[in-house]
């Protein structure tokens, strides 16, 4: 019994124990949240959970007795301006007083991209508590791009061969000490590719200032143009305070990336619009649209704005009818009666549009009228609102030495006239069939063929004709993949409206080879009906309030001693035949033509053609590459290949590479030294609003928040303040003490990035308005909302004492726009453009090609897609091999390289996938969601079929964006840490690597080598099913 | 053979947030095995009368330990734990956005009642014990005891099966309710079906068999020195509910691959893929395939050792099958929005363990501290002692 006694309470005791320890962890571990449970603590009346859970208080309190709405003290407001996308939308970012963090991101409602009748500027920021503006997914999931946890808060230097991926945290001081005074820098990387080179730094190549880089070749200016920055997305004062740089060292290689986007597109646009880069039609009141190359809410500028306004329209009653002419079917909401899709054949929206032309040419659809006034007093004596040149004669005869030039008054024997260029041109007058000066008559024949004072001539109306009429419309129907019936039934259509419809392109139709040309034919249409200026048709827009004189001249850098002169790297806005290559060439009776690379006379930004310019030395070389927001190897087609790689990143070709960047990139991944940027969130920059909004504008992104690690002095790290440190250190002019000029001559400092962006704010604020668009003085609520005041007090001595108030009134509400009810006056617009249009582009007619020597066309029409010496795309790749054409898709919720970080977005669309064409896809068996090999005459890459009806056969599409290498999406090291990639932005298919070269130019991308434009559109391919897994 | 889905074995993506943690498989589990130990107990009695089986005496105190540490886990989860239960206090105003919605109104009075009926049994040992002690302590006792000494619902016939009745239905409900939870959850493809319920029920009918048979013996030998089984019908039971869960699985899968659409296809890749250790080997495998083969033949069934190695798959089972369904089912929601592969982060570990040890502190604190006193056939002279509990040693 003792035993069992014993055993007994033993056991008894186990349990106990077992009790005690149990109950006690489990309280130890538990005791928080069983104690808040014991005493009713967390028992909000909505759950603290991120999904589930009630939201943050709001931003606004509201009294319930007097119904008036107060800022709530817990939340501070700002406004500035998104850059998720080149929308540029106004903000409204809620940001924690406590804790400084944004909590939300709104529209501003006092930008014209987020409301219809946006709220006009002179309103309390308190009486917006109720109405804020909209901002699409893009926008609100920028929080995510600011607190990116792969962001980079301190400058790196590699550790290791470039694109090791190993990488040092390193001091402010010793990233300026390395960069500016060069030597054996990398010795402590122990690449044996740099470790013994000795790399000329900022110090260095400044003080070849004064030598020529080629002393054969004085046109190519200085040494110090090998200083080259390759920038991304850098708009509006950010592209200023780069160029300001530029300017003072003596550089004239500071690019941004418009040639990857559709700087076609711009050209096209300017050659037509003189001066201007973007029409767009008056949505809300246009009665017919053709969107060429784009649809309204899936991309084009501003995307939500375009979307929102097209909704809008096509709901009111005999509202907006439009037709989207892309391969692919987008969300554009293409359904109903209000609009229709049609799915052309890549590339061929030219020879769809000259079909447009011809039919309405023979038809006489067109607005004759309109057209006869050669002039624009003429036109607007008669009513009109423009003019064209569709009168004005243009010399044929190809032995003339001008020929391919608009007829003079002097060539026509008519004398010597002054006034404008245009004006002296010569048309025949209507009636007495005799030619005349543009600017004498009222009206003119529009068609004409014949010889004037013994040269032969041809109206550029009828140079259109002829071009228009080299196919039939059933062979440009053959072409474009468009049954002739349509097309006359469009063109029908659209000559239906009056001035009311409106022809609008977007980067589908330019970027191929032939993108220029397709792009003014799709103006053009635009000319035949009449419609710039009037309610319902086109526009060139408002324009915006400068921010680069005014109250300071921001671009102005006293004492420079060197000009930045010469050619471009990229050899953009320089003409072959002007270059000492060139001439030599001649003088040694050689053929000069093929160049070595095309020139691009009448384009600009050529970004694509910077990285193989400067591996091949042509014109020259580069000692420091800086990257900003750039990732050629991922967005660049064809320059994510592997050979091309390794030649860029070879420390022989560039020396030296410095990226600003907030996270290690695809591209920066490949840098000597990162520079930690801040996200869109933490800059500056003045941008104007776009032509759809009508209005003037300009928004001023400011840094609401401020997240990269501070220098010693306290300034936030950035690329500004990169720039300010390296010119200080090296001695440039325009920095430091004696930096900024204002109005009266006085020199102010600038030292750090406010001194600088702060006046171009005072530019923007203080210009001369009326009409509304006055910015009011700042409130003491206004100041209280924003938290202002201390801000005021940071940077007090930027500007000038009766400057603040204003300048923080336009920071408080992001910007200057004038009233929504500026937009029109009655039935025409209010900001109307007023020189003459082009039919005919002169210009391009007077310029070579640099690869065959033969001159561009002046008069648009068809050309066939090729390679820079001419062989036709369909021979380069047999259709038969090669069945389908790629294409890219820009998406509301993804449009760039940029948002792989944002897993809002993610979540909606984790994976791009290959979208094919059910048809395509049920004659290979390919069902949705197998893997499929995309195959190129450049390489493959594996991904997952969306089969869908929405997309043109013979096409295949995908989203950019997805299939991140860097960016957060393979594994790195930062002083001997590994930092994991992450799966999600690894996720899809990425295409641009295995786009198509040019095989007539080493490393070049296909080129449209008129407009500028790198080609993304015209790669051929192939499906191979995966028939096993890995 | 190449599976239907195969292809969707390598996950899409990483995105997007869980709203519920395996805590809550944890509770499910709990509850639901909680529930069916009632069950078990309810059906004994019903049937026999018989208070002196192990089960009398320690299936409820251990039912009544896994709903306290089941119920731990929502509180747990929800970061809000004064929010559960508040209710019963405040009102149920402030609830409207809860998670666990209203049901869980009924969960804390089915721990009550098996806390109830757990101490009723023993109600002339707390009268004995409580003899010359002061007003205080017996007061206290009183409390601890839901007044048991004065209302003992198993006094009486007709009480005693009306309690029976609603614990019954109380329980049902338990083991349900997780199921049903999830079922209407919005936005999760995989738990959009009654199957879950269903299923559910099964496994939690195993579960609580294979923890009967697991634990009785140890809780009656520390308590009396003797490893009194539970009852034989145990893995007879189990065996029953393992082959149903066996069958409704398979059902499932193949109603779903049939009839479901892209996003459950997802789901099951997952299930296939990714996941198909936890769903397929654990779940399946242990807590249905074994336990239905060990226990085929009925002689098999009688030995303890090879009931005890089916039990142990049991409880395992219904456990990982929670898992399986919480885990994979919100790595595919009907958004499109693609896979999560989900790593059990270190804290979860942590509460996970430490709730495995809560559960089993509270069951050993009862059973130490409950007087079941010595010779209990003789002690607890108001129940009537079954034949049967006699003869299977009881």
């Amino acid at each position: 019994m003792a035993d069992k006694s014993f055993l007994s309470v033993t056991r008894r005791g186990f349990l106990k124990t077992i009790a005690a320890g149990g109950i006690g962890a489990g309280f130890i571990g538990f005791h928080g949240t069983l104690i808040d449970a014991a005493l009713f603590r967390n028992r909000g009346k909505g759950a603290l959970h991120p999904i589930y859970g009630v939201s943050d208080t709001p931003e606004w309190l509201h009294d319930a007795k007097t119904g008036a709405m107060g800022p709530n003290p817990d939340w501070m407001l700002r406004h500035t301006v998104d850059q998720q996308c080149h929308s540029e939308c106004g903000l409204r970012v809620k940001i924690n007083r406590k804790t400084g963090r944004v909590q939300r991101i709104m529209g501003n409602p006092y930008h014209p991209n987020t409301l219809l009748d946006y709220t006009r500027l002179q309103t309390p920021l308190l009486d917006t508590a109720k109405r804020p503006g909209t901002v699409c997914a893009r926008g609100n999931a920028g929080i995510q791009t600011a607190y990116d946890p792969y962001r980079i808060t301190v400058p790196l230097k590699r550790s290791g061969p470039r694109g090791s991926g190993q990488w040092q945290p390193i001091s402010w001081k010793q990233l300026i000490d390395e960069v500016v005074e060069g030597g054996k820098i990398f010795a402590d990387t122990g690449d044996p590719a740099s470790k013994d080179m000795d790399v000329l730094g900022f110090r260095g190549l400044y003080g070849k200032r004064k030598e020529l880089m080629d002393a054969q070749a004085p046109e190519l200016g200085n040494r110090t143009n090998g200083l080259l920055f390759q920038g991304g997305r850098v708009v509006g004062s950010r592209l200023g305070f780069a160029r300001r740089f530029g300017k003072a060292f003596g550089t004239v290689n500071v690019y941004e990336h418009v040639n990857v986007c559709e700087v076609s597109h711009h050209v096209a646009t300017a050659m037509v619009y003189p001066g201007k880069h973007m029409t767009k039609p008056d949505v809300m009141h246009a009665e017919f649209i053709i969107f060429w190359g784009t649809q309204p809410g899936d991309a084009n500028f501003p995307m939500q704005t375009l979307g929102k306004y097209t909704a809008q329209a096509r709901a009111e009653a005999g509202g907006l009818k439009y037709v989207v002419i892309d391969p692919l079917l987008g969300r554009g909401g293409v359904s109903g009666d209000a609009a229709a899709w049609i799915p052309i054949k890549p590339g061929t929206d030219g020879a769809m549009a000259m079909a447009m032309i011809r039919w309405i040419l023979e038809q006489k659809r067109y607005n004759a009228a309109y057209l006869s006034h050669p002039s624009q007093s003429a036109a607007e004596a008669a009513g009109e609102l423009s003019c064209t040149d569709a009168s004005h004669l243009v010399i044929v005869d190809p032995h003339h030495p001008r020929t391919g030039a608009f007829l003079r008054s002097e060539d026509a024997g008519l004398g010597r006239f002054g006034g404008e260029e245009e004006g002296d041109r010569v048309v025949i007058a209507a009636g007495a069939s005799r030619p005349a000066q543009a600017a004498a008559v009222k009206t003119a024949q529009l068609e004409y063929s014949g010889s004037v004072n013994g040269v032969r001539v041809q109206s550029a109306f009828t140079l259109l004709r002829e071009s228009a009429q080299r196919h039939t419309i059933a062979e440009y129907g053959a072409i474009c993949g468009v049954p002739e019936a349509q097309i006359v039934a469009l063109a029908r259509e659209f000559t239906s409206h009056g001035r009311k419809a409106c022809s609008e392109m977007y980067r589908g139709v330019v970027k191929h080879p032939n993108g220029y040309y397709n792009g003014v034919a799709v103006l053009l249409l635009n000319l035949l009906v009449g419609n710039l200026n009037w309610t319902g048709g086109l526009t060139v827009g408002g324009g915006s309030y400068g921010y680069k004189k005014g109250r300071y001249d921001v671009t102005a850098v006293p004492g420079a001693e060197a000009r930045a002169f010469g050619v471009k790297l990229s050899r953009e806005e320089a003409y072959y035949e002007e270059s000492s290559e060139f001439k030599a060439k001649k003088a040694a009776g050689k053929n000069p033509y093929p160049a070595k690379r095309p020139w691009f006379p009448l384009s600009f930004e050529v970004y694509t053609e910077l990285l193989p310019s400067a591996v091949q030395r042509y014109p020259y070389g580069v000692d420091i590459l800086m990257w900003h927001m750039a990732t050629p190897f991922y967005s660049v087609p064809s320059q994510g290949n592997q050979a091309f790689v390794d030649a860029a990143k070879d420390p022989k070709n560039i020396p030296l590479i410095i990226a600003s960047d907030i996270v290690v990139g695809d591209t920066s991944m490949y840098a000597d030294y990162i520079i930690p940027d801040g996200s869109f969130l933490e800059r500056w920059c003045h941008i104007g609003t776009l032509p759809t909004t009508l209005t003037k504008g300009t928004g001023v992104r400011w840094p609401v928040i401020e997240l990269t690690e501070k220098t010693e002095d306290g300034r936030h790290m950035c690329m500004e303040e990169f720039f300010i440190d390296v010119a200080k250190r090296v001695g440039m002019p325009g920095y430091g003490d004696n930096a900024i000029p204002d109005a009266d001559g006085k020199l102010w400092p600038l030292h750090r990035k406010e001194d600088w962006y702060l006046k171009a704010t005072a530019n923007v604020a203080l210009a001369a308005g009326g009409n509304g668009d006055e910015v009011p003085d700042i409130s003491k609520t206004e100041l209280e909302i924003g938290d202002l005041k201390a801000f005021h007090a940071q940077f007090r001595g930027a500007l000038k004492d009766a400057e603040w108030s204003k300048v923080l009134s336009a920071m408080s509400r992001g910007g200057r726009f004038e009233p929504h009810d500026r937009a029109r006056e009655g039935d025409r617009l209010t900001h109307r453009f007023s020189k003459t249009l082009h039919f005919y582009q002169e210009e391009t007619a007077l310029t070579r090609d640099s690869m065959s020597g033969r001159p561009f066309l002046g008069a648009t029409g068809w050309v066939e897609p090729a390679t820079a010496l001419g062989k036709p795309l369909d021979k380069l790749d047999d259709p038969n091999s090669w069945p389908l054409t790629i294409i890219t898709k820009k998406g509301a919720l993804q449009s760039h390289s940029r948002l792989a970080s944002n897993y809002v977005l993610r979540e909606i669309m984790p994976d791009n996938g290959i979208q094919i064409a059910a048809a395509d896809a049920e004659r290979d068996g390919i069902r949705d969601g197998d893997e499929v090999w995309v195959v190129t005459p450049e390489g493959r890459r594996k991904g997952r079929a969306r089969v869908m009806q929405g997309l043109r056969p013979g096409v295949i599409a995908f989203r950019v964006g997805y299939g991140h290498w860097g960016y957060g999406a393979t594994n790195y090291q930062i002083g001997g840490k590994r930092v994991e990639g992450d799966q999600v932005r690894r996720t899809g298919i990425h295409l641009n690597p295995v786009m198509r070269r040019d095989p007539d130019v080493w490393q070049m991308s296909l080129m449209d080598l008129v407009g500028g434009s790198v080609v993304f559109f015209n790669t051929r391919a192939r499906l191979e099913k995966e028939t096993h897994r890995a | 053979m190449t599976m239907v889905h195969e292809w969707f074995w390598e996950y899409l993506n990483v995105a997007h947030g869980r709203p519920i943690t395996p805590l809550l498989a944890t509770y499910s589990a709990m509850v639901g095995i909680a529930g069916a130990i009632f069950l078990f107990w309810a059906w004994r009695r019903w049937r026999s009368h018989d208070s002196d089986s192990a089960e009398q005496y320690f299936a409820l105190p251990l039912a009544v330990a896994l709903m306290i540490a089941g119920l731990t886990n929502p509180v747990l989860e929800v970061e809000q734990p004064g929010r559960l239960w508040h209710a019963y206090v405040f009102g149920w105003d402030d609830a409207g956005t809860a998670i666990i919605k209203f049901g869980v109104v009924l969960l804390p009075l089915f721990a009550l009642l098996c806390w109830w009926l757990a101490v009723a049994v023993l109600a002339p040992n707390i009268e004995r014990a409580l003899v010359g002690r002061s007003a205080a302590v017996r007061g206290i006792a009183d409390v601890a005891t839901l007044w048991v000494r004065r209302f003992n619902p198993l006094a009486g016939e007709a009480s005693s099966r009306a309690i029976a009745v609603i614990g019954v239905l109380l329980a049902v409900f338990a083991i349900l309710y997780s199921g049903v939870f999830l079922m209407t959850e919005h936005g999760v493809v995989l738990w959009g079906s009654a199957f879950v319920p269903a299923i559910f029920f099964s496994s939690a009918i195993a579960g609580g068999a294979g923890l009967l048979w697991l634990l009785l013996p140890l809780g009656s030998y520390l308590r009396d020195g003797r490893a009194r089984p539970a009852h034989m019908g145990n893995p007879s039971a189990l065996w029953i509910a393992s082959l149903a869960s066996t069958a409704l699985w398979l059902l499932w899968l193949q109603y779903a691959r049939h009839f479901g659409g892209v996003e459950l296809h997802r789901a099951l890749a997952l299930v296939d893929g990714p996941y198909r250790g936890l769903a397929w080997y654990w779940w399946f495998g242990l807590g249905t395939v074994l336990p239905s083969l060990l226990l085929f033949p009925r002689a098999l069934r009688r030995n303890p050792l090879v009931s005890a190695v089916a039990a142990a798959a049991a409880v395992v089972g219904a456990f990982a099958l929670r898992y399986a369904l919480v885990i994979v089912g919100q790595a595919v929601p009907k958004s499109g929005a693609g896979y999560y592969l989900y790593t059990v982060p270190p804290e979860m570990w942590t509460a996970l363990i430490l709730d495995f040890a809560y559960c089993i502190g509270w069951m050993a604190l009862f059973w130490a501290v409950l007087p079941y006193g010595t010779g209990a056939k003789k002690d607890i002279s108001t129940t009537t002692i079954s034949k049967e509990a006699v003869s299977h040693g009881g």
